[in-house]
């Protein structure tokens, strides 16, 4: 009973804290401009976590090893110091985006202005690093991440036509008037939020820290193979109420009110507030797991002891990179820098640094030396090729993409 | 080292001219197609606008979310305006920018109304609607003329 | 010291987590150090650990810069060790059997003591054998075994091939690997790689050459 609680638990803050700033931001905006004719993008990209996410969890029950240990190990250190200067700025990009999210819906809130709030988020999120006891605000977020259901509620409420929805993202057709250059442009953005790396840090050094064992891998399994897709599914959601409420209107989405509005719309004012709920929730609680993840790569890289359970006494190198990040992304934020456009630099950056981490992952996933006989099957390297040649052409892509459609303005 | 230095100069001065010129002057079909993605986006914060003053009528919305959003539309369009404004219109074109950018005024100051009616909590505003509606409409043909 | 027989230092070794006898992190592998004993075999004797020993990784420019910012401290030309005595397995990770405070030191040997190198001056050191002339090979491995006198590990056979250090990925070892397409490629890259027997060649420090008759191709 307890061990299926525990299951349960997992599952449901795995789609909770599947959605971030990325995702909200990122799923409105090609909603509003291209209805679900992106739709694709997000299934593949969830399945391509999954196939990520698996590997490395496996890694971590078997052999211990969290996912940076390994860059390292088998990339060298030179290669490894590129990699992690590549994947850590993707991720305290990330963690500043995510700042700036919290902010930006308390400021929905309030109306008091956004960056008013900053300082306070950021020293909350470094207080939740330093004290609290993290297993519990993990679950409490992921939990109250659960609220962005409200976005099926509201979609079904706003009465879409279904068949033309289901029509576009089957057909995967670009609308009229969008160039294909737009079109792959934003479905590497989208490809980015759905895998974005910090995701796999987290859940694979967490996975370190809780001991897992062989025991553990089917848990592990079930966590990764429903939690991330139905925290898919909300993506699409928010994506198909921005599409039924703001394709017809002409309106492009820039703003975090944007990404809610349809809510109100479909069910006013206390659908509005849960929907507030959820967004305070999934960016404070993914602020909280990028500024870690920042902090376990670099103190993997050397070897620092690392750890959301560790006390500061013990691993005094950690916790202080940890102060320096969150005065960082704060100070980044007060320059005026606006974190939509952050997040919308973040997802990109994400598709390019992937790479990066998922080869080594790919590789170690099958050294029999690490996992003995739990390497990966028929099944698991076919994905797991498709999904190397999919990353690899996704972060080739990106940046020219980028310039070309000038971040999709053009 | 003396290379590195060399290098370091060279580039820089590459950098130089590429930084642009204070004023941009671009040509008759890259103002149009500055025109048109600015004349897009206003449409965009008119719509919105119009949607916000619906919702609050109808309430839907929280007046603090709807102050938030309107705040947002109004800094949208008038820093999309300001944009297209500073550009140097090619002589080219005739009257056309003039009347392009006169559009975009009369838009980007029926947002600000929008946005006065949202702070002053008069919601019931269905002149300034039909005028947010006429506009978007205008603004559509207009990038559809060019 | 280790329930394995044998192992490759830089794969096995190299930029592992040393963890200390209550599971605490101590550091990462930065470097091995190698004592020449009077017979003339290679014995890894420590771990080193900290920048004196990863930046001449990184860079050797960069060491000589970051050396020369400040000259009177020794610290960074001497890198800290971990004496091998104190390694109790080497697994995934390098676990102790003591725990970590206060336990880098330096070594200070007697001018008339052992001569020690380094694994990282080891790697990447020419090879010119007698059977390929003219073709650039490297030392990409160290091959570690247990002594027949049963006195801990020593360097029994290098890999040698084209390309870095550690770009086999781990490959040479377990043939019939997936994924197909990964291991084709490295495969293809390492085709010239092989092990040759450490007694059967002559390490040149000063000149950072490895010179011998003939190789094994890798099992």
């Amino acid at each position: 009973m307890k061990r299926l609680f525990a299951i349960a638990l997992g599952i449901l803050t795995a789609i909770g804290g599947f959605v971030d700033i990325g995702d909200l931001v990122t799923n409105a905006q090609v909603g509003a401009r291209f209805g679900l004719s992106l739709g694709w993008v997000v299934v593949v990209g969830v399945v391509g976590i999954c196939v990520f996410a698996e590997m490395s969890g496996r890694i971590a029950a078997v052999s211990g090893r969290a996912t940076f240990d390994l860059v390292r190990e088998r990339l060298g250190p030179r290669v490894g110091l590129l990699n992690l200067a590549g994947s850590l700025a993707v991720t305290l990009l990330t963690f500043i985006a995510e700042i700036g999210g919290v902010a930006l819906a308390l400021e929905l809130v309030t109306s008091v202005h956004y960056l008013l709030w900053v300082p306070l988020v950021a020293v909350l999120v470094w207080l939740v690093l330093w004290r609290a006891k993290f297993s519990l605000m993990e679950n409490v977020l992921g939990l109250l991440g659960l609220s962005l259901i409200v976005f099926g509620v509201a979609l079904w409420q706003l009465h879409p036509d279904w068949g033309h929805l289901s029509s576009q993202m089957a057909a995967a057709d670009k609308p009229l008037g969008e160039s294909w250059t737009l079109y792959a442009y934003f479905a590497v953005a989208l490809f980015g939020a759905a895998m974005t790396p910090y995701e796999v840090f987290f859940f694979s050094s967490g996975g370190v820290e809780e001991r897992w064992t062989t025991k553990d891998i089917s848990t592990m399994r079930a966590n990764v193979f429903i939690g991330f897709p139905l925290g898919g599914l909300l993506s699409l959601f928010i994506a198909a109420a921005a599409a039924t409420v703001y394709q017809p209107l002409g309106i492009s989405v820039e703003t975090l009110g944007e990404v809610g509005l349809p809510v109100a719309v479909g069910l006013g004012k206390i659908g509005l507030a849960i929907a507030i709920v959820g967004f305070v929730a999934a960016t404070f609680g993914a602020a909280c797991e990028t500024g870690l993840s920042a902090g376990y790569s670099v103190a993997q890289y050397v070897g620092w002891q690392w750890g959301k359970y560790v006390k500061p006494r013990v691993a005094g190198a950690f916790h202080l990179s940890l102060v320096l990040f969150t005065v960082l992304a704060a100070g980044v934020l007060m320059t005026m820098v606006h974190p939509i456009l952050v997040t919308e630099f973040s997802v990109v950056f994400s598709a390019v640094a992937l790479p990066l981490t998922y080869f080594p992952i790919l590789v170690v996933a099958n050294d029999p030396d690490y996992l003995g006989e739990h390497t990966n099957g028929r099944v698991a390297n076919a994905l797991g090729t498709v999904y190397l040649v999919l990353v690899g052409v996704a972060a080739i892509a990106a940046i020219p993409l980028m310039v070309l459609t000038k971040m999709g303005t053009a | 080292m003396r290379r590195a230095v060399a290098v370091l100069l060279a580039l820089s001065f590459l950098l130089t001219p590429f930084a642009g010129c204070t004023v941009s002057h671009p040509d008759g079909s890259a103002w149009r197609d500055q025109a048109r993605q600015t004349l897009d986006d206003v449409a965009s914060e008119v719509a919105t606008a119009s949607l916000v003053l619906e919702q609050l009528n109808g309430g839907r919305l929280p007046s603090s979310y709807g102050i938030t959003m309107a705040v947002a539309a109004e800094e949208a369009a008038s820093t999309a305006e300001e944009k297209l404004s500073s550009v140097q219109a090619p002589a080219s074109l005739g009257g056309v920018p003039r009347k392009v950018l006169a559009l975009i005024g009369r838009a980007t100051e029926a947002v600000r109304k929008a946005r006065e009616a949202v702070v002053a909590e008069h919601y019931d505003v269905s002149r300034l609607l039909r005028e947010l509606d006429r506009l978007r409409t205008a603004l559509d043909e207009q990038r559809a003329a060019l | 010291m280790t329930t394995r027989q044998q192992y490759d230092a830089a794969l096995h070794l190299l930029d592992r987590q040393i963890v200390d006898v209550d599971g605490l992190l101590v550091g990462n592998v930065d470097d091995v150090e190698l004592t020449e004993e009077p017979d003339g075999s290679l014995v890894p004797t420590g771990l080193l650990v900290g920048m004196a020993a990863l930046l001449p990784r990184l860079s050797r420019g960069l060491y000589r810069r970051w050396v020369r910012l400040a000259p009177a401290n020794a610290e960074r030309s001497r890198p800290g060790v971990i004496d091998i005595e104190a390694v109790a397995e080497v697994d995934s990770d390098i676990r102790l059997s003591v725990g970590r405070d206060q336990l880098i030191e330096r070594r200070s040997d007697p001018p008339s003591g052992p001569t020690r190198h380094t694994l990282s001056e080891l790697l990447e050191m020419r090879v010119e054998l007698a059977d390929c002339p003219g073709k650039a090979l490297q030392v990409l491995d160290v091959r570690l075994a247990e002594r027949p006198d049963a006195r801990g590990k020593s360097v029994t056979a290098l890999l040698v091939g084209h390309g870095r250090p550690g770009s086999y990925l781990g490959y040479e070892r377990a043939p019939g690997r997936g994924p197909w397409l990964v291991a084709a490629v490295v495969r293809w890259m390492h085709r010239h790689s092989r092990f040759v027997d450490a007694a059967e060649v002559e390490i040149d420090w000063e000149a950072r050459i490895v010179r011998g008759d003939v190789g094994t191709t890798p099992p």
